[in-house]
């Protein structure tokens, strides 16, 4: 994922919050995803408002990170993408 | 004329049964436990002689014909609806519910792991059997469905504390002509008794017939995802119903029992109950 990416959350999910993070179902594939707390985060910040460095940074500076690791964030992001969480946008 | 009772969360239905053909084939599906904490609003199936055959008419209006057999099998579905809607977006788990010292247990399984057997055994064992099919989850909390266990001819020799309990039991018989019983989870002398309440551990269950039964802790998203595999969800509130089992996932321990012997499944489960 190139850091100049705007991604958004798909429409017409069902999306519900729990104590360790969301529960979301996606009607196409009817499944139901569980997102941890960070999964859940990076899941907000796809608002279309945020590129992916952008996106990083917050989660950097959020969670007081020396090193981040970004194959688990490009990996999140990606599953999200194919699973139908999360698609590409334009500058917003 | 002879009346059967068959309780859900939110009914009480009565079925007056015109002979007594119809009283045996509807004792089949009796569930009347005491329900202490639900309100049950009363409610009439009607069950006449059509013929050689019956017809029935369900509170609603719905109206079925055929033989009892095929009434039986419309009357479990009407009823499986009924529990649908007074679950009201909550998820409904394929699992038993056992109580022992107090603590609550569900044990989820896909059919033919051996559920039912298990459950047979713990009642013999002294555990409180609430249900064995199966749970209507509303988070924490959760409440088993009404209804009797259900045996199979093949299982009485592997529970002999049961036998004459089962042999007493109602019966129906199976496509393949077997014999399958439908037997109140409560001793001699005790009430069957299902209430609304958390759930200390989540069991789900894998056949290993033949060997030994062995019991390991579950990581909470796997729980989850062999929840929703085990669940009915509704059409419309997935993600809430999900969340739900979340909810109940995050309040218990969580385990897999690799189910062959039941001496050892019982000591195991016990275990979990006093942990």
């Amino acid at each position: 994922m190139y850091d100049e990416a705007r991604l958004l959350k798909i429409e017409g999910l069902q999306i519900n919050e729990v104590a360790d993070g969301y529960v979301v179902y996606e009607k196409t594939k009817d499944r139901v995803h569980f997102l941890n707390p960070v999964a859940a985060l990076i899941f907000e910040l796809c608002d279309g408002s945020h590129t992916v460095a952008e996106m990083r940074s917050i989660l950097i500076s959020g969670y007081d990170l020396s090193k981040f690791p970004d194959n688990e964030f490009q990996v999140a992001l990606e599953t999200m993408l194919a699973e139908g969480l999360i698609e590409g946008c334009k500058v917003q | 004329m002879q009346s059967t009772v068959i309780r859900t969360l939110s009914h009480e239905f009565a079925i007056a049964c015109p002979d007594p053909i119809a009283s045996a084939a509807m004792a089949f599906v009796r569930a009347a436990p005491d329900m202490p904490e639900r309100v049950l609003a009363a409610a009439r199936i009607s069950l006449a002689r059509l013929g050689a055959f019956y017809s029935m008419r369900t509170a609603n209006g719905a109206l079925f014909e055929g033989s009892l057999s095929h009434i039986v099998h419309r009357l479990h579905r009407f009823l499986f609806e009924t529990i649908l809607h007074e679950a009201a977006g909550a998820p409904i788990l394929h699992a038993a519910t056992v109580v022992v010292e107090g603590a609550r247990i569900i044990l989820v399984a896909q059919k033919a792991v051996g559920k039912s057997t298990l459950t047979a055994r713990l009642l013999a064992e002294g555990f409180v059997i609430e249900g064995d099919e199966h749970v209507v989850v509303f988070g924490r909390s959760v409440i088993a469905r009404p209804r009797t266990m259900r045996i199979k001819q093949g299982t009485i020799g592997l529970i002999p504390a049961l036998r004459e309990i089962i042999l007493a039991s109602p019966t129906i018989r199976d496509w393949d002509g077997r014999l399958i019983y439908s037997v109140q989870p409560a001793l001699p002398g005790r009430r069957w008794r299902i209430e609304q309440g958390n759930v200390k551990a989540i069991v789900t269950l894998e056949q290993n017939h033949g060997g030994h039964s062995i019991m390991t802790r579950l990581d909470q998203n796997e729980a989850l995802r062999l929840a929703i595999s085990m669940s009915f969800l509704p059409e419309t509130g997935k993600a809430m119903a999900a969340a739900r089992l979340r909810a109940l996932i995050q309040g218990a321990s969580c385990y897999r029992l690799a189910l062959g012997d039941l001496d050892n499944a019982v000591w195991h489960l016990k275990q979990a109950a006093y942990n």
